[in-house]
């Protein structure tokens, strides 16, 4: 990872006062992030990178890319927060499930159980997706005090339907930001823009979170908080994540503003659920279905970089929801931790949802495993690592001299 | 007339004045006698830096971001931590606020005195070294005697 | 420029009456020296015993802070700014970080801007009982010296507790402030308050109401209405003029618009009065730390705000202890401001110092200029 560097001669002692220029090995900087993955065209925008800055320089410009406002200090975190860089699934999966895949979950992903939900609160059903199954679950957590605050994808009021990271305390909150986009929205990027995590070490009452994201957004978390060189204080607070079932997202402009509001002349701004769901582009306004085509008309708004994911149904999330497998109105979810399945379970006993087992072996998994192999053709080998090369290496620390008392 | 309403009120509050400042003549002194009694600081005082060995990577912001540059990366085989001039050090923790592995904390040991210059640059051992506690209260490395903490009973 | 009062006998030493052609006034340089303030000097002219005028000789305890800001990035110019003015830091520290988030557009969390005007009051009422405290002491009076840099330390190690330094606490950055309150800080807080109205009781006991004090301060030194506003005066030299002027109530700025305090005057624009307006401020103070703690919100105390200073010029101002301290900041994207003026109160009253020592006695001048709280070290950056 770093070169081993012979120091030079005439290394400055401290009292020079040019101390953190005095590395001399090849740093990492933010360019590296740009050069390697922004212009190769496999950056999906996560916001990793932005929130592990720890000189709050990097920002999400207006199209979604990372960019930097001010003088970088070569500290290499963004880049190794990176996954696009390296993403070691073997190391990531050992810390989250403390073990490895077992021969049957090669397709799914390490899972505890399957299950399909419905959200029991009318409000949230008919402002959700589907079955509710994220905003239920969110509820949950934080009315029973498990959470402080959730970190969900919801809008901003510059640009209709561009997602934005959003916290949510209340039930309003959720309510508001319920329902998919399907366009890219740096949800880990939101870590550092709305929770800052404040610093001190000393009375700072750190608040719990919970995170729902994209198979992509949710690498790049893990990939954070695993390599040692990036930013694992900001995954301390952490109480779980839900990860979404996610074929691909696509452009913003070329979706939303080109063709929904362009070729077929409709307002973003009436617009209130966009759905993808057999092979069919369902845009609603209100209780019309305004569009209702083949999704092949977007073919030129797919992004490019989905095109080396493999991940279909959030194998790195604590609790992962979708549509595929349950039907209309209802979400599949997958437990995959223990975690995940106490906070299910809690859910459905407090009456926030309602659940039905899914058959291992039956129709809808089997359905749902189909399209994670179809995923898995594409090629991650840009990035996916399956060795844990890169520990921590150990010091060679010198003995203190003189013993002081 | 008035003058000597005005001479006598002024003479009313001199005495106001002594008798006010001679009821503390039986108060209880706020003196400490160092260096058997020492001034406890807050909890939250900001005295030398702590360093985890385990967590830094040597990334430099905490060199990059001190206002007095006092911080020089030094290697260690094939890790890099930073090493500290406590002689420029202002004790503002900045670096202790940027740091992003939280690898430097604050401790409250502010008795860092040295006969010579060179002995206040800190290496990182010497910074990962805990500062003495007591029933997990702050004490310091001398009791009683004089002469500075850092430097122990042999070298004086 | 016209003398106040002709000698009334005959000058035996021979030399002639100012009036006289080849007449002589003595010039004395009152310093360069460290009288308690900060290193300083004031040339002089007398007449006998009269001052007919007085002029501050700034700069020797200039140290390029403005060029320094410039080559530091704006968290690493946050300890120097603060230098100026070590024992009221937090007023001038919160003129930079207001500068920096108008160019930012940040605007950092109620409960930071709270506490960022809890220590802002914290230090006005440091500041002023450093100021008296070395007021008590220029006029003999060393109880006065000891008793206010004893309740000093309330709130000093109030202060420490909250952000873990004692004089220079470097607690307020860009999109809010560094540490939350800890465990126990309100009711100590109140406690404290409270004990230190009864000192400022007290105080009033030994000093304000003490001949020693009033026959000295009152009548001398007077600064007029009119005189004040021409020069520029800020801060307690022109609120003990009779002018109500408080950038608090003028441009409420952080929490101070939905805080409820009175701006105090004094109508004379002698010493008597400015000493009394600090005064008057400290139990204001006092009052307001009180009502800050009991309308504190709960939330964040900080926001992210980069270390960049976007392209623009922004003017940010604060009420500090000794005036109007303000920040005018050029910026042009990088991590430095391509320029930023700072001026501070004492660098505005500064004007005042002549107009207040005209006419003055010799023997009066220490009452006279101190009760302006001219900081030489802020003046002169």
């Amino acid at each position: 990872m770093t070169q081993v560097a012979t120091p030079p001669q005439t290394l400055k002692p401290s009292a020079e006062g040019e101390g953190w220029k005095a590395r001399p090995i090849r740093l990492k900087i933010f360019g590296n992030l740009i050069a390697e993955v922004v212009h190769k065209g496999i950056c999906m925008y996560c916001g990793a990178c932005i929130a592990s800055c720890p000189i709050d320089i990097l920002f999400h410009s207006d199209n979604e890319e990372p960019i930097m406002r001010g003088t970088c200090a070569a500290c290499q975190v963004c880049y190794y927060s990176c996954p696009r860089i390296e993403l070691p699934v073997a190391e990531i999966e050992q810390r989250i499930f403390g073990r490895e895949r077992t021969a049957d979950e090669a397709i799914l992903g390490v899972h505890i159980g399957s299950y399909s939900v419905r959200a029991k609160d009318p409000e949230i059903v008919a402002n959700a997706q589907d079955g509710g199954a994220v905003s239920a679950l969110m509820l949950y957590a934080l009315e029973k005090k498990i959470i402080d605050y959730a970190l969900v994808s919801g809008f901003t009021s510059r640009e209709p339907w561009k997602p934005a990271p959003k916290v949510a305390r209340t039930r309003q909150e959720l309510i508001e930001n319920a329902g998919s986009q399907y366009t890219p929205g740096g949800q880990i990027g939101g870590m550092a823009e709305i929770a800052v995590p404040n610093r001190s070490v000393v009375n700072f009452q750190e608040e719990r979170l919970a995170l729902v994201g994209l198979p992509c957004e949710l690498q790049g978390f893990w990939r954070m908080n695993t390599h040692w060189i990036a930013a694992p204080k900001l995954g301390r607070n952490l109480v779980f994540t839900i990860g979404l079932f996610c074929s691909k997202v696509f452009d913003y402009q070329k979706m939303m503003v080109d063709y929904v509001q362009g070729t077929r002349g409709i307002d973003l701004g009436t617009v209130t659920k966009v759905n993808i769901k057999k092979n069919r582009l369902l845009v609603y306004t209100g209780d019309r279905l305004a569009i209702d085509e083949p999704v092949e008309v977007l073919a030129h708004a797919a992004r490019e970089e989905c095109n080396i994911c493999v991940d279909y149904s959030a194998e790195l999330a604590d609790i992962a929801v979708g549509a595929i497998g349950s039907v209309a109105g209802w979400s599949t979810v997958l437990t995959r931790t223990p975690r995940g399945e106490d906070i299910l379970n809690g859910a459905v006993e407090s009456g926030y949802l309602e659940m039905k087992k899914l058959d291992p072996a039956g129709k809808a998994i089997k359905f749902l495993e189909t399209l994670c192999e179809r995923k898995r053709l594409r090629d991650p080998s840009a990035y996916i690592r399956h060795s844990s090369a890169f520990a921590r290496p150990e010091p060679k620390l010198i003995a203190l001299e003189a013993p002081t008392e | 007339m008035a003058p000597i309403v005005g001479k006598v009120r002024d003479a009313a509050n001199s005495l106001l004045a002594y008798t006010t400042g001679l009821r503390h003549l039986f108060h209880k002194p706020y003196t400490l006698k160092f260096p058997q009694q020492r001034y406890a600081v807050e909890k939250g005082f900001r005295g030398r830096h702590l360093l985890h060995l385990d967590r830094c990577t040597g990334c430099g912001i905490c060199a990059w971001i001190c206002p007095e540059k006092c911080i020089t990366i030094v290697q260690r085989g094939d890790r890099w931590f930073p090493e500290y001039f406590y002689g420029r050090c202002c004790f503002c923790h900045f670096c202790t606020d940027y740091c992003p592995e939280f690898a430097l904390e604050e401790t409250v040991e502010y008795d860092i005195a040295e006969y010579t210059r060179d002995r206040l640059v800190w290496s990182p051992e010497r910074l990962a070294k805990p500062p003495l506690k007591k029933d997990d209260k702050y004490v310091f490395s001398v009791e009683g005697r004089r002469g500075a903490s850092q430097v122990s009973e042999q070298e004086h | 420029m016209t003398t106040t009062d002709k000698p009334t006998q005959e000058n035996t030493l021979g030399s002639p009456s100012p009036d006289e052609p080849g007449a002589q006034t003595l010039t004395l340089s009152v310093g360069p020296q460290h009288s308690g303030s900060g290193h300083m000097r004031l040339i002089v002219e007398l007449d006998g015993d009269i001052i007919l005028n007085a002029e501050p000789d700034p700069g020797y305890v200039h140290r390029g802070i403005e060029k320094i800001i410039e080559l530091r990035n704006i968290i690493r110019s946050i300890p120097v700014i603060e230098r100026p003015s070590i024992i009221d830091a937090s007023n001038l520290n919160h003129a930079w970080v207001r500068a920096i988030e108008e160019l930012q557009g940040v605007e950092p969390p109620a409960r930071g801007q709270y506490l960022r005007c809890l220590l802002n009051e914290m230090n006005r009422i440091m500041s002023h009982l450093y100021w008296l405290s070395i007021y008590g002491v220029f006029l003999g009076h060393t109880t006065m010296f000891m008793w206010p840099l004893g309740d000093r330390e309330l709130f000093i190690d109030l202060a420490e507790s909250l952000t873990g330094a004692r004089i220079t606490y470097s607690y307020l950055v860009p999109g809010g402030v560094r540490r939350d309150l800890p465990q126990g800080f309100a009711e100590e807080a109140i406690k404290r308050t409270e004990y230190f109205e009864k000192r400022l009781d007290e105080y009033e006991n030994i000093f304000f109401k003490n001949p020693l004090f009033t026959s000295r301060a009152k009548g001398v030194g007077v600064l007029s209405r009119q005189r004040a506003i021409e020069l520029g005066a800020t801060g307690p030299t022109l609120r003990g003029s009779g002018v109500e002027a408080d950038l608090r109530k003028d441009e409420p700025y952080a929490a101070y618009g939905e805080l409820d305090f009175k701006v105090h005057t004094r109508p004379d624009g002698d010493s008597y009065s400015r000493v009394m307006v600090h005064v008057d401020e400290m139990r204001e103070s006092s009052q307001l730390i009180r009502q800050m703690l009991k309308k504190l919100p709960s939330g964040p105390v900080r926001r992210k705000a980069p270390i960049v200073v976007p392209r623009g010029e922004a003017y940010s101002r604060v009420e500090s202890a000794r005036g109007e301290c303000s920040f005018y900041m050029i910026g042009e994207g990088g991590d430095k401001p391509y320029r930023a003026r700072y001026i501070t109160g004492s660098y505005r009253n500064m004007a005042a110092i002549s107009a207040v020592l005209q006419g003055v006695r010799l023997a009066d001048m220490p009452t006279s200029w101190w009760s302006i709280d001219y900081w030489p070290v802020e003046a002169d950056r």
